[in-house]
């Protein structure tokens, strides 16, 4: 088997120095019988990680340990979680944990994998947070169209009281008590973001709040108590520290941002799927390696690294090491609009077929679409997007749009909005102007190229 | 009455109980009253909003916030093709358009509106990405994800949904085992890696 | 109160000019002291943040702390920035600029730029910033939003979809301020759409208060709308004439009309609302209807036009002649309490001085002649201030809807209650109040002096405890209460013992508890007793001077202070009508109360109209009580006026005229003074400054302003009455316990807008006004069969009226409640006078069931 090295030029170690092939942590339960049920969960270990939290270790020394397993947050913001759950614990109780599995973006669904999978492995990590924050409310947040995961999480919920992982005086410790429910959405990308998902869990629009206050503090979180919001792999790789260790944890994969990942690939791939690997893997490895390389032979045009949210990297730039930290940072950062971005990980992946102007357009139309409405950039500004955009896209592209164009991101850009959803909406439309400008001018100029995948349905105008 | 004895009591003794606010019980007093009638209606609104102490339009205002909340009535059952980047690029339009036309619908209507046949059977609309994108294009009916269903597939997929279902099946990536495995033979079709001497 | 310490405060710097503000203030008002202003759309200081609109953005510096590297600053919205020390704001940042830029732009590119025909052209903010901050020219070629134009929210409140910026100021105020959420946004993003459910007409009597805080004109004003340009209007500043709580007005003019009616800003009455009567009910003001000229009742007893002389003459002769026949003690006057305080000190010196009669009072339908139930504790009628409650640690509401009562109060009771304060409501019928309430108690009608007392036997079983633990002592407590029991008191109130202990336990734990008491508990001939029960209660809790209630009328407390009240030997208003009917009073002298809608009896008000052997009245339109009048005198409206006006809290302020009035209609001091001339005894006044001048020297609770009117927040002024008194506790005159027997016992109350005749004349708000209904609970009415919507009769020893009926949870069992303002004849037509409580019965209307109703 062909290794191919990264870019670091030193081969991934984790466990005990075991060099690849990659030995899945996560995705431990996938292809057993019962996997997901609770006595399979026992064989395979569970619920170990939360005896050594509740049973040998002070809640102190847990946080500690999380933080120093340099754990980021896989929800897209990639916040050091141990330093999260610290900050929380400093404000005063009661304090709330919420699980953000509402999983939208556009090309990301690991989550989903992941719940149907290991229910249990997140409600451990769930209870973990708990007992070292000292909650005893967490609430789980799961986007309104997996019902099949809500289903899954109740029945593992139900599991997990029966056998006094949930409950009061947790594992017979008096005093630990934590109670789990799951809320359903009901269809609104931005309660990703976490205080719209927290106004919508309280019954209201799904509006970001203003911050500060931040979550973890008194009058900024769930129901205004300081609260930790995390995403469902977050919390499903706390257990796996707590057994093994921060410093196994630590020494997986990239060194900044250690661990293992969820990667989705999809778009023009052989294999899409989702692909557990040390954080860090190159988008070579994934589309080449693991995704089966590009449908019909294509080369790669362009890749959306952390689905829509993020800007596209070129085809050329296939060496580049998929991680938070390597995306977050220069060269992969252009003003004024900041990084490319990894988000959750989902890639899509464009094939030279791809005509890039509807891509674009209708990642346009999506965050349009996705707009709470609440500020005004990002409400006003989407929808012109979207307008112009598919007025291109329709072959009725104006050469002076594309000025118009870039100068709108930029009037959405650059933390002018309420939530990351406005920053989010321009990096396609931006990076796509930077990189493929020329495909744009023909359109504007008449010459619009007929689009490989087809578009039966037009570009969406609007809602009726 | 439009909320049966057995959901007020659901919404009172289950939801309300659940959160440290009553306002909280909201979403899933909502889903509970659809599933009820399929969809909310103004007296919902005013029983809910009663139940929880909102005004009638503010859980009104609440409920139109969310696409999946359906404020006026729809078919039976409810067919949503995803037509984000991924399953676009597998062909979702022509997916959609082929649904439309072998219910009578017409694709070309624009906008994200849903559609719904004169008999009242199904509803039709496009759908934001469903978190399945292995098996693009994806269809969502009522609750449950479908996929791949290609243009060609369309009328299989009418005639016989159960077997596109992939609810709770694992990823095309994982069907073999819980590893990622690499592909074998992949060097064959793939460009020099980079980095290596061009 | 303790004085909190004096806030810490953090120096910053903003575009370069160092200013020092208190900690927490927001960078926008930290600007805004720097004399610097950020552009703001969403951002209002009465509403929480929202941080929606994006337009005050500043590039902000935070100092780093000491030895790390100075941060670079960021783009942060002003108005939801808290300042620290060392920030620095920099409002002029081309970064900021650019955003602004773009704001503007994306507000416009889907704004209908239709400002030559809308209200807010001239006073808009949108327009304002967008000259200021917006970007010169256009380059949106797209599809404009379109969406409903000229939608009625209400009948007083016009949206147009287009326009709205989506700012969320006014989404906001309902649901924060009145706490009514019937206003919202439905759907999401671009098409987010400003709506009430299924277009029902909005209902909160403070809808009016979003078309101020609109930034565009998105909201208008139904009965303002295309009426005027702002540059256009005059404006003089007044108080609001239609409640006791006295918010403070700014009139609009427009040849010499009142144009519309706005807040001005007075934080310790009204901040800067109003309600809709305030705002919408003006158009009284330039009627057609008003009277114009003296009218003068001809030999047949038909009235008819006469000069003012005639008038004049003719009263003064007729009024004379009761006097020297009877004696001054056969006159009656009624009135006062919705006048100037000029007005009523002169009405006040016309009874005493040139009338010599001590039957005078300006509270309508009183049964008691001691006007400050809480005289014998040495306090006033009202003894908090207003703004008190926001710090209150408990409030206590008993017998008011305050919503209806005192309904710009009711906004701050809200505010105290969302900021900690315990709202206790005890009321028979639920109010607006319960929503919130913390504790509720639905005492029998006339039983609270029932309710009080067993609060007191509440408190002697267990004592409040102060800082130390030590118990209060409250011995003689137990005697002036006459040893009744918490059981006892709770069997005659009608509920439960351990309500009233929770109750009293909540109270005797508040930092700071403030007491209201219904205007209409303190002219109910029980009024004594229940005065004596809240001044032990209030000197139990260890806050005597927590205790107030209410008055009727948006003059009622000047009233009071100016005399208006029964003199030695005079008997109160209800007595006078009464005695009036039964020949023992001879004369009527009315001013501005139109007794046969407002006495509580009707068939008792006409037949003493019809018995007396004068009736003069002063009226601004030609009420039922005036055509049975002898002499009419036309009177100006509050909005001619100039003078001065007391609200219930004792707070005096001034009022300037804003329109010029007709020489056909006179102030009432202005006809006072012209009569008692005729009189003989002439007042002598030709100058609304010279009644002011005799009336600063000459009331009492006016000495401390040393002769002069208070300026803009006007100033709160007491009846001196000596030291509290403290020192026993006052023995609580038992009152006896009604007994209602079959019938429904009738609660009458003043709904906020009803059929009274100023409303009548704005006809938007008119149609808001329910059609005159009783209310009764569903047991009775299924014991009873009666269906709700459907019409009933409603017999009582009166007589009988139509209503329709309302069946619902807000009353007990065993009382019918109607509002006292509805319909015509009034609920009046079916009550007695003199009776502690009316009995009514209620049948079908027959027409209506073969009709087939509802
Ligand atoms: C528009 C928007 C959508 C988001 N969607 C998700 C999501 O679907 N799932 C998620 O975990 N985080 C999402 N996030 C990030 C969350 O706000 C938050 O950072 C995250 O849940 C924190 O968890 P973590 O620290 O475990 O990553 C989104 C953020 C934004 C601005
Ligand atoms: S109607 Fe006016 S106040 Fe309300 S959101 Fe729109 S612009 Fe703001
Ligand atoms: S005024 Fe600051 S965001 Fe609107």
């Amino acid at each position: 088997m062909t290794q191919t090295p990264l870019a670091a030029d030193a081969p991934i170690q984790h466990g005990a120095g075991k060099p690849l092939p990659w030995e899945p942590v996560l995705m431990t339960a996938v292809g057993r019988e019962g996997g997901r049920f609770l006595p399979d969960y026992l064989l395979r270990g569970g619920y170990q990680g939360l005896k050594k939290a509740v049973q040998d270790m002070d809640p102190d020394s847990v946080i500690k340990e999380v933080t120093d397993s340099k754990l980021l947050g896989r929800g897209g913001a990639g916040f050091p979680t141990g330093v999260k759950w610290g900050g929380t614990k400093r404000n005063p109780g009661p304090r709330h944990l919420v699980v953000n599995a509402d999983e939208s973006e556009p090309g990301t669904y690991g989550n989903r994998y992941a719940i149907d999978a290991d229910p249990h492995g997140l409600i451990e990590g769930m209870l973990v947070c708990c007992v070292a924050v000292g909650i005893q409310q967490a609430y789980i947040y799961i986007r309104g169209e997996n019902l099949y995961g809500a289903e899954v999480l109740e029945h593992a919920i139900k599991e997990a009281y029966a056998a006094g992982y949930i409950g009061k005086n947790i594992l017979g410790k008096v005093g630990v008590n934590v109670d789990i429910s799951v809320t359903r959405g009901a269809g609104a990308y931005v309660c990703g973001e976490e205080t719209a998902l927290m106004e919508s869990l309280e019954g209201r629009r799904a509006q970001p709040r203003i911050r500060p206050p931040f979550p973890i503090e008194v009058g900024g979180g769930l129901f205004g108590r300081p609260t930790v919001v995390n995403n469902v792999e977050t919390l499903m790789c706390v257990p796996h520290i707590l057994v093994r260790g921060a410093a196994w944890f630590a020494s997986i994969g990239a060194p900044a941002c250690p661990g293992p990942k969820l990667y989705t690939i999809s778009g023009h791939v052989n294999r899409p799927g989702v692909y557990e690997l040390p954080m860090g893997t190159t988008l070579y490895d994934l589309i080449y390696k693991y995704a089966g390389g590009m449908k019909r032979n294509q080369k790669v045009k362009a890749v959306s690294p952390g689905a829509l949210a993020c800007q596209l990297l070129p085809g050329t730039d296939l060496n580049v090491q998929m991680d938070t930290a390597t995306l977050t940072r220069p060269p992969h950062w252009h003003p004024p609009f900041g990084p490319v971005g990894f988000g959750a990980g989902g890639i899509i992946v464009y094939g030279e077929e791809t005509d890039i102007v509807q891509v674009v357009a209708r990642a346009a139309g999506f965050f349009a679409r996705e707009s709470c409405g609440k500020c005004v950039p990002c409400r006003e500004g989407t929808h012109w997007m979207q307008d112009v955009l598919g007025r291109i896209a329709h072959g009725h592209g104006r050469p002076r749009d594309l000025g118009i164009l870039e100068d709108v991101t930029r009037n959405i850009g650059g933390r002018k909005t309420l939530c990351a959803l406005g920053d989010f909406s321009v990096n396609s439309v931006a990076s796509a102007l930077r990189l493929f400008r020329p495909e744009f001018e023909a359109y504007c100029n008449g010459h619009a190229r007929s689009s490989a995948a087809g578009s039966g349905v037009p570009v969406a105008a609007g809602w009726s | 009455m439009s909320l049966s004895q057995a959901a007020r009591d659901r919404i009172v003794n289950e939801f309300i109980p659940r959160y440290p606010s009553k306002r909280a019980a909201l979403m899933p007093s909502l889903w509970l009253a659809q599933e009820e009638a399929g969809w909310l209606g103004p007296e919902v609104f005013e029983e809910v909003g009663e139940l929880l102490d909102l005004h009638a339009t503010d859980v009104a205002s609440v409920a139109s916030f969310y696409v999946m909340f359906h404020r006026r009535k729809i078919g039976d059952r409810l067919i949503e093709v995803c037509e984000n980047p991924s399953c676009f690029l597998n062909g979702s339009d022509q997916t959609y358009a082929r649904i439309c036309d072998r219910l009578g619908l017409d694709a070309g209507h624009g906008g994200h509106g849903m559609q719904t046949t004169p008999d009242g059977k199904f509803s039709v609309r496009p759908t934001e990405c469903l978190a399945a994108c292995d098996y693009a294009p994806v269809v969502q009916v009522d609750l449950r994800f479908y996929g791949p269903v290609h243009v060609a597939d369309v009328d299989a997929f009418l005639a016989n949904m159960e077997a596109f279902s992939i609810q709770g099946k694992p990823s095309v990536s994982m069907a073999n085992g819980p590893q990622a495995i690499p592909v074998e033979g992949w060097e064959t079709h793939a460009p020099p890696a980079p980095g290596s001497a061009a | 109160m303790t004085a909190s310490p004096p806030p810490a405060t953090v120096t910053l710097t903003v575009d370069g000019h160092e200013v020092t503000v208190p900690a927490g203030t927001l960078a926008v008002e930290a600007a805004r002291a720097a004399g610097v202003d950020v552009p703001v759309f969403c951002y209002h200081p009465k509403l929480s943040l929202a941080g929606a609109c994006r337009m005050c953005m500043c590039e902000i510096g935070m100092a780093s702390p000491p030895g790390q590297p100075p941060r670079p600053p960021a783009m942060m919205t002003s108005c939801t920035t808290r300042v620290s020390n060392g920030m620095t704001i920099n409002t002029m940042a081309p970064g900021a600029l650019k955003a602004r830029e773009g704001v503007i732009e994306f507000l416009l590119i889907n704004h209908p730029l239709d400002c030559p025909v809308c209200d807010a052209g001239g006073e808009c903010p949108l327009q304002d910033n967008s000259h200021a901050w917006g970007p010169k020219e256009s380059r949106f070629e797209e599809q404009k939003r379109l969406a409903r134009k000229g939608a009625a929210l209400s009948p007083l409140v016009v949206l147009d979809q287009e326009r709205c910026i989506v700012c969320f100021r006014c989404t906001r105020f309902m649901d924060e301020v009145p706490g009514e959420a019937e206003l919202s946004f439905f759907n999401r993003g671009y098409t987010s759409q400003l709506r009430t459910i299924g277009d029902e007409p909005m209902k909160s009597r403070f809808q009016g208060n979003i078309i101020d805080l609109c930034p565009c004109g998105a909201l208008t004003s139904e009965t303002y709308r295309f009426k005027a340009r702002p540059q256009d209007l005059d404006h003089a500043d007044s108080v609001c004439g239609q409640c006791p709580v006295g918010c403070n007005v700014m009139l609009d003019t427009r040849s010499n009309e009142v144009a519309r009616v706005r807040p001005r800003q007075n934080e310790a009455v009204n901040e800067i609302w109003i309600c809709d009567k305030g705002r919408f009910a003006h158009h009284y003001t330039s009627s057609p209807n008003r009277l114009s000229g003296p009218w003068v009742a001809g030999d047949g007893g038909d009235l008819r036009t006469s000069t003012w002389a005639e008038a004049y003459g003719n009263a003064a002769v007729r009024l004379q002649a009761v006097k020297d026949m009877h004696g001054g003690a056969a006159i009656g006057v009624i009135g006062g309490r919705n006048l100037t305080n000029e007005d009523a000190y002169a009405l006040a010196r016309f009874a005493a001085e040139v009338l010599e009669t001590p039957n005078v009072d300006f509270r309508v339908g009183a049964e008691t002649a001691m006007a400050n139930p809480l005289a014998p504790f040495g306090l006033n009628a009202f003894n908090t201030t207003l703004a008190q409650v926001e710090g209150a640690g408990a409030i206590f509401l008993i017998g008011s809807d305050v919503y209806d009562e005192v309904p710009v109060q009711w906004l701050r009771i809200r505010k105290g209650a969302k900021a900690g304060a315990k709202l206790i409501v005890a009321n028979p019928r639920a109010t607006e109040a319960d929503r919130i309430a913390f504790q509720r108690l639905r005492h029998r009608p006339g039983s609270e002096v029932a309710l009080v007392t067993g609060i007191l036997a509440a408190l002697v079983e267990t004592p409040p405890v102060d800082g130390e633990g030590v118990a209060r002592d409250l011995s003689g407590l137990s005697e002036a209460i006459g040893g009744i029991t918490v059981e006892v008191a709770a069997r005659h109130a009608g509920v439960m013992p351990e309500t009233i202990r929770a109750v009293a336990a909540t109270l005797a734990s508040a930092k700071n508890p403030v007491v209201y008491a219904g205007a209409r508990l303190a002219i109910r001939q029980d009024s004594p007793s229940l005065g004596t029960a809240l001044g032990n209660l209030g000197r139990a809790l260890g806050h005597p001077e927590s205790v107030n209630f209410f008055v009727e009328g948006a003059n009622g407390r000047g009233a009071e202070f100016a005399g208006l009240v029964p003199g030695v030997g005079g008997v109160p208003a209800g007595e006078i009508i009464a005695r009036a009917a039964s020949g023992q009073i001879k004369a009527l002298y009315l001013v501005g109360e139109n007794v046969v809608a407002t006495h509580p009896d009707r068939a008792q008000a006409l037949a003493a109209l019809e018995a007396a052997e004068v009736v003069v009245v002063h009226e601004l339109f030609a009420t039922e009580t005036a055509a049975h009048a002898d002499v009419v005198f036309p009177a100006v409206s509050i909005a001619e006026k100039d003078g001065s006006i007391t609200n219930l809290e004792g707070r005096i302020q001034r009022l300037y005229q804003a329109v010029r009035p007709s020489p056909d209609r006179l102030p009432d001091w202005r006809i006072l003074s012209d009569l008692s001339g005729e009189m003989g005894l002439g007042l002598g006044y030709v100058a609304t400054s010279e009644v002011t001048r005799d009336l600063l020297a000459d009331i009492p609770a006016y000495a401390s302003l040393g002769g002069k009117l208070p300026g803009s927040e006007g100033a709160i002024t007491r009846e001196p009455t000596g030291a509290v008194h403290t020192d026993s506790w006052p023995t609580i005159a038992p009152v006896p316990v009604f007994e209602p027997g079959d019938g429904l016992t009738l609660v009458t109350w003043s709904e906020l807008v009803g059929n009274e005749t100023i409303v009548a004349e704005t006809p938007e708000l008119l149609t808001t006004v329910p059609d005159a209904y009783v209310e009764i609970n569903r047991d009775d009415a299924s014991r009873l069969g009666l269906v709700d919507g459907t019409n009933v009769e409603v017999h009582g020893p009166g007589g009988a009226v139509e209503r329709i009926l309302r069946v619902n949870g807000r009353v007990p069992a065993g009382v019918c409640f109607a509002p006292d303002n509805l319909g015509s004849p009034r609920i009046n037509a079916v009550a007695r006078h003199g009776v502690a409580f009316t009995v009514v019965s209620l049948s079908p209307v027959q027409e209506t069931a073969l009709i087939g109703g509802r």
